[in-house]
C-alpha cells in the first residue's frame, strides 16, 4: 500500500455539498482536493491550471453547462489517465454499466459514509476500480448487453488471462498479480491489455463488470 | 546614406510605436480589470445588503402579525367563551331559561362571527376558490365607505394565476388600502388590473397626501419593505409615482406566461 | 564592445534564467505552465546551438527556419490549454499544424535557410499576437481571476504580447535591412534583443509564481 498523495478534483454543482466534501476529504492525511468545480466546463479549465494534476476526480452526473456524461467523455480525451468516479444521487444498475462503458472507474452513491469515499479514491487509485457490494450483485444479477456484443468469439480469453482477470477482481494491483504468478510486470500487464481488447472494456473497472457479467468470477456474498 | 538611416528609423520607431501600443494593452486591460471586478462586488456587497432588510422586515412583519392574531384571539375569543361559560353556569342553576339561552346563542353567533373575522384577515376569503379578482372586488367593496370611494376596474376575462402570484399581488392591494386610509388620509381610490403581453399589470392609485419619493431608497416605514419584499418574491418589477400633496400611483408587473 | 554587441551577448546569456528556474520547478508546474518550460528548453537549447555556429563562422539561420515552427507549436499547446473552453481544441491543432507546414513549405520552396524566413516569422508573430488578445478579451469578459498580478499566465502573456508586437515589424524586414547597412542593422538587432531579454524576464516571473 503506497502512502503517496492522492490529488483529488471535485466537480458538484450543489455548492454546499462540494464544500463540505472538500474540507471532509482534506482532513485524510493522504488525499488533498486541490480543484474544485461547480460544472464540466469549469473543470476543464481549471484542470490545465493546477499543478499537479489531481489523479481522481469526482464527477457528479447532473450538473449544469456541462454534465457528468459529456464531461466523462472530454476528460477521456484530453487526460486519460485520470480515474474518475461518478458520483450520483441514484444507483441504478444501467446507469452504472453505461458510465463504465464510456469509461469511469467508480461509481458512489452521494449517501455514502465518508469512510466509503475515501476508500472509493484510494481504491481507484490504486486498482483502477471501485463499486460497493450492492453495486457489484446489482451488475452481477443486470440484464444490458453491451458486453455480450464486444465479447468476440473468435479469441475467447485464455487460462492464463482467466487467472489473471480473477485476480484483478480480487483487487490485487499488478505487481502483486506479478509475485502471484510468477511473471514479469510486463507480462501481467500485456495479459490486462489483451483482456481489454478482447471484452471491449475500457479500463480494469469495465473488466470487472465483463468479469461479472459472464459469470468468469464469484465474488464471496 | 540618408535613405539608408530613413529605413532604419522607421523601423525603430515602428518598433517602439507597437511595443508602445501592446504595453498600453496591458495596462489598460490590467486597470480595467481591476475596476470591473470591484464594481462587481460593490454592487454583490448592495444586493446582499438590499436582500437583508428585506428579510429583516418580513420577520418584523411576521411577528407583528402573529402578536395582533394573539392579540385578537385573546380579547375577543377570551372574552366571549368566558362570558358564555357564566352564562352556561347560570343554566345550571336553573333560573330563566329561556333568556339565558337566547343570550347563549347570542354570544355564540357573535363568537363565530370574530373567528371568522380573524380568519379571513389571515387568509382572504374566495382568493383559492375565485381568483384574484373576486377577492380583490370583495376587498374593494369592504372598505368603501361614504367617506372612501374605491374603484376596481377590471376585465371579466382576467384569468386564474399561480397560488403565489395571486396571494402576493392581493397582499400588496392590502398594505397599499391600509396605507391610503391610515397614513395618506385619502377619499377617493382606484385599483387596475389587466393582463398584457407575457406580464400582469397591477395599477394602484390614491388622491391622499402622497410621500417624498427620495424614502424609496430607504425604505423606511410605511409597509413599503413589505411590498418591495413581497414583488420581489414574485420577481415583479414595482414603479412609485408620487410627490407630497400629490397622491400616490403604484404599478406593479409580475411576469406571466400563462 | 560596443553596447549593440554587448546588449545581444546579454540577451543569448539571459535565455539561462527561466531554464533554470523551469528546470528546479518542473514537478510544481501545471500543464500550462509546462508547455512554457518546454519552450524554454527549446530556445535554449536553439541559442547554444546558435551561438556555437557563429563562433564557428559558419550560416546559422537555417536554424531559425527549423526553430519557426517548433516554437510557434510550444505557444500553441500553452494557449491550448489556457484558453480551453473559450475556444474549441480543433481550432489550436489545425492552427499548429497548418502553420507548421507552411512554415516548412515556405523555407523548402520560397526562402532560402540561409536568409531570414521573414514571410514564416510574420505570420507567426502575428497569430500569437492574436492569440494573446483573445487571452485578455478571456479573462476580461468572463471576470474570473481575483488577482491578475498572481496569475502565471498574465505575465507570460503579457511577455509574448510585448515581444512580438515589438519585433513583428522586424521580422518582415529583416532580410531587406540586413542588405542596406551593416551596422545599422546591429542597432536595431539590438533592440530585438532588449525585446527578447523582456520576454524572458516575464516569463521568468511566471514560472517563479506558478503554483
Amino acid at each position: 500500500m503506497r502512502e503517496d498523495t492522492i490529488h483529488v478534483a471535485i466537480a458538484e454543482d450543489q455548492t454546499l455539498f462540494r464544500e463540505c466534501l472538500v474540507s471532509l476529504l482534506n482532513g485524510f492525511d493522504r488525499i488533498k482536493v486541490n480543484v474544485e468545480a461547480a460544472n464540466g466546463k469549469e473543470l476543464l479549465e481549471k484542470l490545465y491550471l493546477i499543478a499537479p494534476t489531481p489523479e481522481v476526480v469526482l464527477l457528479d452526473l447532473t450538473m449544469p453547462e456541462m454534465n457528468g456524461l459529456d464531461t466523462t467523455r472530454q476528460l477521456k480525451k484530453l487526460f486519460p489517465t485520470m480515474k474518475i468516479i461518478i458520483l450520483s444521487v441514484h444507483s441504478e444498475e444501467r446507469h452504472i454499466v453505461h458510465m463504465v462503458g464510456e469509461g469511469v472507474n467508480g461509481y458512489l452513491v452521494k449517501n455514502s459514509e465518508l469512510t466509503e469515499v475515501v476508500h472509493a479514491v484510494e481504491s481507484v487509485y490504486e486498482k483502477g476500480f471501485y463499486f460497493n457490494e450492492s453495486m457489484l450483485r446489482a451488475i452481477h444479477s443486470g440484464m444490458g448487453h453491451r458486453y455480450e456484443k464486444s465479447y468476440n468469439p473468435n479469441s475467447p480469453i485464455t487460462g492464463r488471462e482467466k487467472e489473471i482477470l480473477e485476480l484483478i477482481c480480487q483487487e490485487h494491483t499488478t505487481q502483486e498479480i506479478a509475485e502471484k504468478l510468477f511473471l514479469s510486470v510486463r507480462t501481467v500487464d500485456g495479459h490486462r491489455n489483451n483482456l481489454l481488447e478482447k471484452t471491449g472494456a475500457r479500463n480494469t473497472a469495465g473488466l470487472v463488470i465483463y468479469a461479472l457479467r459472464h459469470d468468469l468470477f464469484k465474488f464471496n456474498w | 546614406m540618408e535613405g539608408q538611416v530613413d529605413v532604419f528609423l522607421f523601423l525603430f520607431v515602428g518598433m517602439l510605436t507597437l511595443a508602445l501600443l501592446a504595453g498600453a494593452v496591458v495596462i489598460f486591460f490590467f486597470f480595467y480589470q481591476k475596476k470591473m471586478l470591484g464594481q462587481e462586488l460593490h454592487v454583490r456587497e448592495l444586493e446582499i445588503a438590499h436582500r437583508e432588510e428585506l428579510l429583516h422586515s418580513n420577520i418584523e412583519q411576521i411577528e407583528s402579525e402573529r402578536h395582533r392574531i394573539a392579540t385578537d384571539l385573546h380579547d375577543e375569543l377570551g372574552g366571549i367563551f368566558s362570558t358564555l361559560k357564566l352564562k352556561v353556569n347560570q343554566l345550571d342553576k336553573g333560573a330563566n331559561l329561556k333568556q339565558l339561552v337566547a343570550e347563549s346563542r347570542e354570544i355564540i353567533d357573535s363568537g363565530i362571527d370574530s373567528v371568522r373575522r380573524i380568519s379571513h384577515s389571515m387568509t382572504p376569503p374566495g382568493l383559492e376558490m375565485f381568483g384574484l379578482a373576486d377577492a380583490l372586488l370583495s376587498l374593494c367593496q369592504k372598505n368603501s365607505s361614504p367617506l372612501l370611494g374605491i374603484d376596481f376596474d377590471f376585465d371579466a376575462t382576467f384569468p386564474r394565476l399561480n397560488g403565489q402570484a395571486e396571494l402576493g399581488l392581493y397582499r400588496i392591494a392590502q398594505e397599499l388600502l391600509n396605507n391610503s386610509m391610515r397614513h395618506a388620509g385619502a377619499t377617493r381610490i382606484r385599483l387596475h388590473l389587466s393582463r398584457l403581453e407575457g406580464e400582469i399589470y397591477f395599477e394602484y392609485s390614491d388622491n391622499g397626501k402622497g410621500f417624498d419619493p427620495a424614502i424609496l431608497q430607504s425604505l423606511r416605514g410605511l409597509g413599503l419593505k413589505n411590498i418591495e419584499a413581497r414583488a420581489n418574491y414574485l420577481n415583479a418589477i414595482v414603479e412609485w409615482h408620487t410627490q407630497p400633496g400629490n397622491g400616490l400611483k403604484t404599478i406593479v408587473k409580475v411576469p406571466y406566461l400563462g | 564592445m560596443p553596447w549593440p554587441r554587448l546588449i545581444i551577448a546579454i540577451a543569448s546569456f539571459f535565455i539561462a534564467f527561466p531554464v533554470v528556474l523551469a528546470l528546479f520547478r518542473y514537478r510544481q508546474l501545471s500543464i500550462a505552465m509546462r508547455a512554457i518550460a518546454a519552450y524554454v528548453f527549446l530556445s535554449g537549447f536553439i541559442q547554444i546551438t546558435s551561438s556555437y555556429l557563429n563562433g564557428q563562422k559558419q550560416n546559422n539561420l537555417w536554424l531559425l527556419h527549423l526553430y519557426t515552427p517548433l516554437e510557434f507549436t510550444c505557444i500553441v499547446w500553452f494557449y491550448s490549454t489556457v484558453l480551453q473552453g473559450f475556444l474549441k481544441r480543433a481550432v489550436f491543432v489545425w492552427i499548429g499544424v497548418g502553420f507548421a507546414l507552411l512554415s516548412g513549405l515556405n523555407s523548402w520552396f520560397l526562402q532560402d535557410p540561409k536568409t531570414f524566413n521573414t514571410y514564416a516569422r510574420s505570420l507567426e508573430g502575428i497569430l500569437v499576437i492574436l492569440f494573446c488578445l483573445v487571452w485578455c478579451y478571456k479573462t476580461l469578459t468572463e471576470m474570473k481571476i481575483k488577482q491578475l498580478q498572481k496569475d502565471p499566465v498574465f505575465w507570460v502573456n503579457t511577455g509574448f504580447l510585448l515581444y512580438f508586437s515589438g519585433n513583428v515589424l522586424l521580422f518582415a524586414f529583416s532580410n531587406y535591412i540586413l542588405g542596406i547597412n551593416r551596422a545599422l542593422n546591429l542597432y536595431i538587432w539590438a533592440f530585438h534583443a532588449f525585446f527578447s531579454i523582456l520576454v524572458y524576464f516575464f516569463i521568468s516571473i511566471g514560472l517563479w509564481k506558478a503554483r
